[in-house]
């Protein structure tokens, strides 16, 4: 199904979230397979209420359709379960049902506590698609690992080379060392697909202090990067959770959201932080044009033609839009890390044709542009140019890991 | 270091002084400093309650004073007045208060009913004639203005004045020339011997350093007011403006701001020429510059026999006088064009790019842009890392600053 060129981002299914997938090009678009986790609506959350209140199924589907294609990805729908299953499971199989009606290529995510009843329901989602295995940092550890996975895997009857393992690691990067993943692992040259997941950007920008241009090293990335170069039994497809914190916060009435810009570069998240939007005799949502103004006289910005985050930024920027609201604008900034992390690894893995998509506009001048590194970040996250994390080996080639400045022209 | 009750005006005199340090370097109020500005604040009033009856504020410098407190401005009292041209004749003078005014004033701005009821002391306000003891001798003693010991000041201190202010002229004819042909903005009382002093020796300093060409009329246009503004990119941008202006006929002189004056800077018609004056009671960059962009349009569009001194301090606002409202908007002009500001990331994102970025495509100094956010939204609290506190004064190493 996709090797470890491939790029799997866990996302929710969210406005911003699902904006951003919609405006994915084509090319980059099938150089990802998103996982997507249902996130329930706050009025069920706060209710208690069951999730067949949520939405139909045949809006889901439609929703689906819409906004990511028939293409294939892993369905996780674990989060919208109220952790006991009495009483959901009719509500969980028209949910199936509807998203295999609906035309979408849901592959399901099963947990490895998941029950019978739980599989069984799904079951009828994938289709002949196979399974997804998602194993959390703990699974990994557990002993009697691989009977578990056997006993799942026989419930619906599959084996490892329908089924593609994702192993998350939420907010714990350091343990992203595949070194030590990869033997606990049973079977792992069997499995269809094999990816590792981390995501470290923090659940909230309250360690950023007051409007400024900050970074936040994506510590997935240059850990995963380093790892990269590794002889390893098999190495796993990079993924992570864009520009969101892996544990979601609750909605929380009376909350009062920066106006912030997240924007990814090679090693680290620029952020374009604001004043809170609600701040009495504050300048509200005009931060928002003010930030993609100077994020684009920035050298880490991209050009307007690299992706439609980037075109959105720009058209804020030069005024010729309004201001943008929290959701535009993780359209926008989810939107950029997607194409940007696809394009980054088809780079690392030096395809023709990956360098050519990685090419981006230098606002039509064709100048030279530095990637730029946050200053921290040397000292923050350890990366193969400088020195390997505790236990791993430095690289053994000094192959280029991210695209070099001249290639970054204008398509 | 003053602690407990302050009995003697020489106590008093240094609680001020320290008073003013501490305003300068505008502390946290849960700080120390802040604690210790706020002690000898409430120190100092009870002094001025014992042993000051004769300066209590008039009852417009009472509601000028509660004005600056609560940063209100012309518009916010209408519902006292009653109309805005009853507040703007009130506050210029023209307008008594009538009962039902003291009432409302007392009411809703919590002013003492005794302040507006107070009789204005035309003595303070319009000083008619000569009264040498007035003068502050000893503050001029101790900076050095005038040499005389506590015995000649009492002995021989008319003397020693009059020498003092002799490029003024005659002191009686000056005192009443600069009153009748000057204008002070000010929100509070301002000390006209004091004021007269501080004016003759800026005076005296730009006559001992006379410009090497006179000034010509038409000399200062919008362009040279910012090819002065981006000298301040220098570090040592206050004295190459300095030096710039001098070749232009223009000495601009730095003269610590004297006690009981509240001025930023005035602009001075002398003997030989047009005179700008600068204190820096405000020790910050963005201060400086437009303080000094101020006078400069003073010099070049307002000085003249119907008027010879303009004396500014830039906290209160400009008022009706549309000289300072002239004054002020060319300024803000000649610094950051009112095109360059609306188009500006700084005008709605209160960070430090912001700021550098604006700087950066005017060249000129951060502090000025940020300066310009914090007066534009009101918002005195943001970006004070960025307007160069402590950085003017540096550059100005030869003067003994208190």
């Amino acid at each position: 199904m996709f090797d470890h060129t491939h790029y799997v981002p866990i996302l929710r299914w969210k406005m911003g979230e699902k904006g951003a997938l919609r405006e994915l090009r084509p090319k980059d678009r099938a150089k990802l397979t998103p996982l997507i986790e249902w996130s329930r609506p706050n009025e069920v959350a706060a209710h208690g209420e069951s999730l067949a209140t949520a939405e139909t199924p045949q809006d889901l589907a439609r929703d689906i359709i819409k906004h990511w294609g028939a293409r294939p990805f892993f369905c996780d729908v674990h989060t919208l379960l109220d952790g006991h299953l009495g009483g959901q499971l009719d509500a969980l199989r028209r949910v199936a049902m509807g998203l295999r009606d609906g035309g979408t290529r849901p592959i399901p995510v099963l947990w490895l506590d998941d029950g019978p009843a739980y599989v069984s329901t799904l079951e009828c989602l994938s289709s002949g698609a196979g399974a997804c295995l998602r194993l959390r940092e703990d699974d990994v550890s557990r002993s009697g690992l691989q009977s578990r996975i056997e006993g799942l895997l026989s419930s619906i009857g599959v084996t490892t080379q329908h089924v593609d393992l994702v192993v998350d690691l939420a907010a714990d990067v350091t343990g992203m060392d595949v070194g030590v993943i990869c033997p606990a692992l049973p079977r792992l040259g069997s499995w269809r697909t094999f990816t590792v997941v981390a995501g470290s950007f923090p659940p909230d920008l309250k360690a950023f202090q007051g409007p400024g241009r900050y970074y936040q090293p994506r510590a997935e990335w240059l850990v995963w990067k380093a790892q990269s170069s590794r002889r390893l039994p098999r190495l796993p497809t990079f993924g992570d959770y864009a520009t969101l914190h892996p544990v979601l916060t609750t909605y929380k009435p009376g909350l009062n959201p920066s106006a912030s810009i997240r924007y990814a570069t090679d090693e680290s998240w620029m952020i374009m932080r604001g004043e809170g939007l609600r701040n009495e005799d504050g300048p509200g949502h005009a931060q928002y044009p003010a930030n993609a103004a100077l994020l684009m006289r920035r050298p880490e910005y991209c050009g307007p033609s690299f992706s439609y985050g980037d075109k959105y930024i720009s058209e804020v920027g030069a005024g010729r839009t309004g201001t943008g609201n929290p959701t535009t604008w993780v359209r926008a900034g989810v939107n950029h890390h997607l194409t940007f992390a696809v394009r980054q690894i088809a780079s690392l893995f030096g395809a023709a044709d990956a360098r050519r998509s990685w090419r981006v506009a230098a606002r039509g001048q064709g100048k030279r542009r530095r990637a730029h590194t946050a200053p921290a970040l040397a000292s923050a996250i350890p990366s193969p140019e400088r020195r390997a994390p505790p236990g791993v080996p430095g690289p053994r080639s000094a192959r280029a890991t991210s695209p070099a400045p001249q290639d970054r022209r204008a398509d | 270091m003053i602690t407990k009750v302050i009995r003697s005006r020489d106590e008093y005199e240094a609680a001020l002084s320290e008073i003013e340090r501490l305003v300068d370097r505008d502390p946290e109020p849960d700080t120390g400093e802040g604690e210790r500005l706020d002690l000898l604040t409430v120190l100092a009033r009870d002094y001025e309650s014992r042993t000051l009856p004769s300066i209590a504020p008039d009852p417009v410098e009472a509601i000028r004073f509660r004005m600056e407190q609560q940063g209100l401005r012309q518009r916010d009292l209408v519902p006292y007045f009653g109309s805005k041209s009853k507040v703007s004749e009130v506050l210029a003078g023209k307008r008594p208060l009538t009962l039902g005014m003291v009432r409302a004033l007392h009411t809703g701005l919590g002013i003492p009913a005794e302040a507006l009821l107070a009789q204005r002391d035309p003595a303070l306000l319009e000083p008619a004639g000569f009264d040498w003891e007035r003068f502050p001798l000893a503050e001029m003693v101790s900076r050095g203005w005038i040499t005389a010991t506590a015995r000649d000041i009492k002995s021989k201190g008319e003397e020693l004045v009059r020498q003092f202010l002799a490029p003024l002229g005659k002191p009686e004819a000056a005192l009443a020339l600069y009153r009748r042909t000057g204008y002070v903005r000010s929100g509070r009382h301002i000390d006209q011997y004091a004021l007269t002093a501080w004016t003759a020796q800026v005076l005296r300093r730009a006559e001992a350093a006379p410009a090497p060409a006179p000034y010509k009329q038409g000399t200062i246009t919008l362009e040279l007011m910012r090819e002065v503004a981006r000298l301040s990119w220098s570090e040592q941008g206050p004295r190459l403006a300095q030096e710039f202006l001098l070749r232009v006929g223009i000495p601009v002189i730095i003269e610590p701001h004297i006690p009981r004056t509240h001025l930023d800077g005035a602009a001075i018609q002398g003997p030989s020429g047009p005179v700008i004056g600068v204190t820096v009671r405000h020790d910050r960059i963005d201060n400086f510059w437009y303080c000094l962009m101020h006078e400069l349009v003073h010099v070049g569009k307002h000085l003249g026999a119907d008027c010879r001194r303009f004396c500014d301090d830039l906290d209160a606002e400009p008022g009706e006088d549309v000289r300072e409202q002239e004054a002020d908007e060319i300024a803000g002009e000649a610094l950051i064009p009112k095109q360059e500001w609306n188009s500006s990331p700084a005008r709605s994102l209160h960070s430090s790019d912001a700021v550098q970025d604006l700087a950066d495509r005017l060249r000129i100094h951060p502090a000025i842009v940020a300066g310009r956010i914090r007066h534009e939204s009101r918002r005195f609290q943001v970006l004070s890392g960025l307007v160069g506190h402590g950085e003017v004064r540096r550059v100005f190493s030869d003067i003994e600053w208190r």
